[in-house]
């Protein structure tokens, strides 16, 4: 076969891996190697060569609720259950409301499920807020569900594609969204679509399953005290004057409970109201989009990809046994790396695994045409197998 | 020309940028402020560079800044100076209030009073208002059981009188017979003691001098009541000031929290 026939199909085989990729990115599976893979080219980016730049801390406030709680009684049984007192943020969301023009978002992590005596003054306090969010979840039928107090809402289940946090659904029913979704609409002037079975972006091509980039990370707030993190009655204490010049002018404000709503992820526990957040500051980074930068990546580093694998050098010579655990390592190696260049540069990571199987089994279909076949060749390659697979001798 | 201008703004915003302020929102214990020798309040806003100065080791004021979060400055990290006073540098002693968190729910009950620095007030020269028959929260270090308990000694008539103050799981209750003699209400000051008991070996510990002032929690409302009707701001902040205030002067020392607690303000 000449060798300009063989970039040509390497080329068009490209694209199939590129579909395959996208195809995969998208979904909600992960796999264990992509999460070491992950986990490890985060921590080498963010932590060994912090080649990352932290948001400035002057654009947030941390708003802790963990001390701020009260108790209702439970709906349909004996006994109280514990919520954040709404009396407090019914106080705070009045100044909050009295200086809105300063702030530019906040996101109130407290999910008013369950009745208390302040409810309508906490109602009262919120309506006419334009930038806030409150959380809102899937019930067991899948239906989103009714607040007890009538707030702006948005998807807070942090329906994660797999364990820890690796990927964060954008939309989890094509429709609503979810908290960063509306946070990025709202703050950077955006608007998500859904047509052609597609979620777009300003007109332009999202994932909906994004690896998220925790630009802020759990012990800088915590440890390193790196983000201003108040609690809400120390906050209350102080005149609405200072509170509003100093602590709400210019900033997102961001509020949950930070010590008991805790997920595991990559970075080791974080809040949950954080993990949100990084998922926002994710989007704003422009992660979610496919480029054409991105596109021309991938076509380039899967053309060379598939000659490597595909047309070998000695793929003209007969052979006896087909080789394929050294292909197998060879393809695994190109694919990691290439994902980690993916993620250092587009914040994407490709799927190793599948694509690995995929280009090894085309490649031993491939060169089943070069094998010398003859019973005892069989015969030897079934009992190889068997030894390989089943552990029998 | 275009690089001098740049040294000077340079200069400029570096000089005259202004430091970080951060606010008092909690202190415990006595904390003076060297800069104005009077103690620091609640609300007052501290310069990076103000040395404060603690009453004891287990004095500490809790600060919020709009650039770094949360702080506690506690009388541990203090050094002695030249006149035995604990001082410290408000810049180097920042120490993170959320430097650790926990993975296992907490409990929403407050972890309590500490005696020592509870039932001392300069304010009110240690005149302390305890509401009739409310708990009030101890800290979970000082145990309350039969064996181990919280007692005031005080003299009356010539006598030494001690006697138990009752608790519940709540904390201690102060009722009217603890300080009451057959001449009527003491005036005088009481001993707050501890009794702990150690393998079997019982041991009592001077805790604090203090003038009770014990006071109905109906009154106290009535009067909470006039006061907010007679004030002249709707603020519930200013409110509660004048509260505090007028308790303070006619009464005794009660916590903020006690407040909020008993009459939700």
């Amino acid at each position: 076969m000449k060798t300009w026939i063989k970039w040509l199909i390497s080329f068009l085989h490209a694209f199939v891996l590129f579909v395959l990729t996208v195809f995969w990115v998208n979904t909600d599976y992960s796999y264990g190697d992509e999460r070491m893979l992950i986990q490890w080219s985060s921590i080498l980016k963010r932590v060994v060569l912090q080649i990352d730049e932290d948001p400035p801390k002057k654009d947030f406030l941390f708003i802790n609720l963990a001390y701020d709680k009260a108790l209702i009684p439970l709906k349909d049984a004996l006994g109280n259950e514990v919520i954040t007192d709404r009396a407090k943020l019914a106080q705070f969301f009045t100044i909050l409301k009295k200086h809105q023009k300063l702030v530019r978002f906040t996101i109130c992590d407290v999910f008013l499920k369950g009745v208390s005596e302040n409810d309508s003054l906490l109602k009262n306090s919120v309506k006419g807020i334009n930038d806030i969010v409150f959380p809102t979840h899937f019930d067991d039928d899948s239906k989103v569900e009714k607040l007890d107090i009538e707030v702006p809402n948005a998807i807070a289940d942090y329906s994660r594609a797999s364990e820890g946090f690796l990927k964060f659904k954008l939309f989890q029913d094509d429709n609503k969204p979810t908290i960063p979704v509306y946070m990025y609409e709202k703050l950077e002037k955006r608007a998500f679509s859904y047509t052609e079975d597609w979620h777009w972006d300003n007109n332009k091509p999202s994932l909906n399953s994004i690896i998220i980039d925790y630009q802020i990370r759990s012990h800088e707030l915590f440890e390193q005290g790196e983000y201003p993190v108040v609690s809400l009655s120390d906050l209350l204490i102080l005149p609405d004057e200072i509170i509003a010049s100093d602590f709400l002018a210019n900033r997102i404000i961001v509020m949950g409970d930070f010590n008991s709503d805790i997920h595991e992820t990559v970075f080791g526990p974080t809040p949950g109201t954080l993990i949100l957040l990084n998922v926002y500051l994710t989007l704003k980074s422009g992660y979610h989009l496919i480029t054409w930068y991105w596109i021309i990546f991938l076509i380039v580093a899967y053309t060379a990809f598939s000659r490597l694998m595909l047309f070998p050098k000695d793929d003209d010579v007969k052979v006896k046994n087909i080789k394929w655990l050294g292909p197998l390592l060879v393809s695994a190696t190109y694919l990691s790396v290439l994902s980690v260049c993916s993620y250092f540069f587009f914040n994407i990571h490709i799927q190793v695994l599948i694509l690995t199987l995929y280009i090894n089994l085309i490649r031993y279909i491939i060169r089943l045409r070069q094998a010398e076949w003859s019973k005892n060749q069989f015969k030897t390659w079934v009992i190889e197998l068997r030894e390989s697979y089943f552990n029998e001798k | 020309m275009k690089n001098l201008l740049l040294v000077f703004l340079l200069t400029f915003t570096t000089v005259f940028s202004p430091a970080e302020k951060y606010y008092v929102t909690f202190i415990k214990g006595k904390v003076i402020l060297s800069r104005t020798k009077s103690p620091v309040k609640v609300g007052d806003a501290l310069n990076p560079d103000d040395k404060l100065i603690f009453g004891d080791k287990t004095s500490k004021i809790s600060c919020i800044s709009p650039g770094k979060g949360r702080f506690d400055i506690t009388a541990q990290t203090a050094k002695i100076d030249s006149k035995g006073e604990l001082l410290a540098v408000l810049k180097a002693n920042l120490v993170p209030a959320s430097g650790t968190h926990h993975l296992s729910t907490r409990s929403i009950m407050s972890e309590g009073n500490t005696p020592e620095t509870y039932f001392s007030s300069s304010e009110t020269e240690d005149r302390i208002l305890l509401i009739e028959n409310e708990p009030l929260a101890i800290k979970p270090s000082y145990k309350l059981d039969n064996s181990n308990f919280f007692f005031v000694q005080y003299t009356a008539d010539n006598t030494t009188i001690t006697r138990k103050i009752e608790h519940s799981q709540n904390g201690l209750i102060f009722s009217n017979k603890l300080f009451s003699t057959e001449s009527g209400p003491i005036k005088d000051q009481v001993i707050l003691c501890y009794q702990s008991n150690a393998n079997g070996e019982a041991k009592s510990s001077i805790i604090a001098k203090f003038y009770p002032i014990l006071v109905s929690k109906e009154m106290l409302v009535q009067q909470i009541e006039l006061i907010k009707m007679a004030s002249d701001s709707n603020d519930k902040k200013k409110q509660k000031a004048e509260i505090v205030n007028h308790l303070f002067e006619n009464y005794g020392k009660i916590s903020s929290e006690e407040l909020t607690r008993v009459f939700g303000i």
